[in-house]
């Protein structure tokens, strides 16, 4: 079943007068990960902005549950992002430095007004438990962590709304390669007990490799190549991504 | 034997505490030789790196004991001068953030210069060293900044400050990281090239074996401030003798765990403040036995060069390897 559609988007950023996102066409299929490939700034991060409409599109659409993300009021774009949620890749720059990891999560019940009151803070310790990290951490600061503890800080903030879809936009390429593969089962884990949709966005065909079902490949804004994983990994049928399979080391 | 390093122990000032965090470290280099030194972040990794040349400021920290003898002479014990002779003449570095390693008010033409051995006539040398960084693009413009290059180009420009004073032994840490893979591979193969045109010998500090399996002669691995396992790089593809390395490497995405649960190492690494008794890995190690606490194990001879830190070499070794690398 198709979950997300998108037709067309197109994003320029005027003061470099940039195509960062140069008319792309794709679908996203409900349970299944697909993988986001390309090198830095070949628009991929912009995509998945747009995809949430952190960033607005230039023209374009984008299918979720027969409505047009790209034609709703912002207060219903702000409710839909209820079902789709996005981790980033900096788990340093996305959390308040001053702010508990306790508040962190319940800002998000705050802001979505989910859960009851008296509920908030019963839920925010059981999904601590389900990242991993547990009612301990209630109370310390994001300086008090290690890099791969604030990127499950960074998943939990993402689950606390129940999402059916999340956008994980580089989410370990800044970890350890320890704590990478820690960070990757825990995400994987969640995907299966929850049957949760994700677009995963990273430049290791690595770690593309050993999660992914599907992939699409971006270079300078467009999509150049699309397939099922073992194949386009096999018979890769474009320069670049011949190149990128080159230079990875798998 | 070129540079070799014996029980170098390294503390540093916390709270007005000193702590242990290089905890007697041997290590040889050899001419021409690629050592990977892998482990966490926070293992010590970088403290050796920049200990070797003694760039730990005195307020941070110090070194305690141990000799560092780089052509039979031991660094510990130069004078300041001769230490300045040594540093970024006969050992220079390559750190992770290209950027933030390069002065952003002068030129590349200016900073290069700088590294020069020889001053007399240097345009040409520049020229030269630029070319062989793979930056033909910049010969000529003396105008350039470091803000006005991408990242690999800015990393090529380092590594070509790096090799201006033709050094013997160049010490990279984690130069490729914050790198895309495409231009990680241009700059290992870049690395390559030198290391075999002029008689470099290297020390690759990294946290990603994938890396050092790709570049490293001899491999060693760190972990709470102790070497856990060290040898060629075969013997440690093909047979890790340490729970550590048997993680690390079980940790390394690829095809073949095609939608797998990684086999990944548990828990976090211990603060040095905090370290167990026995064997430092023993509380996140899959294959512990009670006797594990009990001391901390010295290395042993697995075969040849190669040695390991664990009291179950044996047991370890026997095991068939699930990964296909």
């Amino acid at each position: 079943m198709e979950l997300l559609k998108i037709d067309n988007l197109h994003k320029t950023f005027k003061k470099h007068n940039a195509r960062a996102v140069d008319g792309v066409s794709f679908s996203i299929f409900k349970g299944e990960i697909l993988g986001l490939v390309g090198e830095s700034g070949c628009g991929k991060s912009t995509l998945a902005k747009l995809m949430l409409r952190l960033i607005e599109s230039d023209k374009g659409s984008i299918f979720y549950k027969d409505r047009d993300l790209l034609m709703i009021s912002n207060n219903d774009m702000r409710k839909t992002r209820k079902d789709l949620q996005i981790i980033f890749q900096d788990p340093y720059a996305s959390l308040d430095p001053r702010m508990k990891i306790g508040m962190v999560i319940e800002e998000v019940y705050d802001i979505h007004e989910n859960v009851s009151e008296n509920n908030r803070k019963s839920k925010t310790i059981e999904l601590l438990e389900t990242v991993g990290l547990g009612e301990t951490y209630l109370n310390r600061l994001p300086s008090e962590l290690s890099g791969g503890e604030r990127q499950r800080v960074g998943i939990a903030r993402a689950l606390a709304t129940d999402p059916e879809f999340i956008i994980c936009d580089e989410p370990v390429s800044s970890l350890d390669i320890s704590v990478q593969a820690q960070i990757l089962n825990l995400l994987i884990e969640l995907q299966r007990r929850k049957n949760l949709t994700y677009l995963f966005v990273s430049h290791d065909l690595g770690v593309i490799g050993s999660l992914c079902d599907r992939v699409i490949v971006m270079q300078s804004g467009k999509l150049v190549e699309t397939g099922r994983c073992e194949e386009l990994f096999k018979n890769p049928k474009y320069e670049y991504t011949k190149t990128l399979l080159k230079s990875s080391l798998l | 034997m070129l540079l070799q390093i014996k029980n170098l122990k390294i503390n540093y000032k916390t709270d007005n505490r000193l702590t242990e965090v290089v905890r007697g470290i041997d290590l040889n280099i050899n001419k021409s030789e690629c050592v990977g030194l892998i482990g966490e972040s926070g293992c010590g990794k970088t403290t050796v790196g920049l200990g070797l040349t003694k760039l730990i400021p005195e307020r941070k920290g110090n070194i305690s004991s141990g000799e560092i003898l780089f052509e039979g002479k031991d660094i510990l014990r130069l004078n300041p001068e001769a230490l300045r002779n040594m540093r970024g003449k006969k050992i220079s570095y390559v750190f992770q953030e290209p950027f933030s390693s390069m002065n952003p008010v002068f030129t590349i033409y200016e900073q290069i210069r700088e590294a020069l051995e020889e001053k007399n006539n240097p345009d040409s040398r520049i020229a030269e060293i630029l070319k062989s960084v793979g930056l033909e693009k910049i010969i000529g413009k003396k105008n350039m900044y470091p803000h006005e290059l991408s990242g690999g180009m800015q990393q090529r420009a380092m590594i070509g400050m790096a090799i201006a004073s033709k050094p013997d032994l160049l010490i990279l840490d984690e130069p490729t990281t914050a790198l895309d893979v495409t231009v990680q591979r241009q700059i290992l193969d870049l690395i390559l090239e030198l290391k075999n045109k002029m008689n470099l010998a290297i020390l690759f500090i990294s946290h990603d074996l994938r890396i050092v399996f790709n570049i490293a002669d001899k491999i060693a691995i760190m972990y709470a401030g102790k070497i856990i396992e060290s040898g060629p790089k075969e013997k440690i593809v093909s047979g890790p003798a340490h729970p550590y390395t048997i993680g690390l490497i079980d940790s390394i995405p690829s095809l073949e765990h095609r939608k797998k649960l990684f086999n990944a190492i548990g828990g976090k690494a211990p603060l040095f403040s905090e370290l167990p008794r026995g064997c430092k890995f023993y509380p996140r190690c899959r294959f512990k036995i009670d006797r594990c606490a009990e001391k901390e194990p010295s290395l042993e001879n697995v075969s040849g060069e190669h040695v390991s830190r664990c009291i179950r070499i044996k047991d370890i070794i026997k095991m068939e390897p699930q990964w296909n690398y």
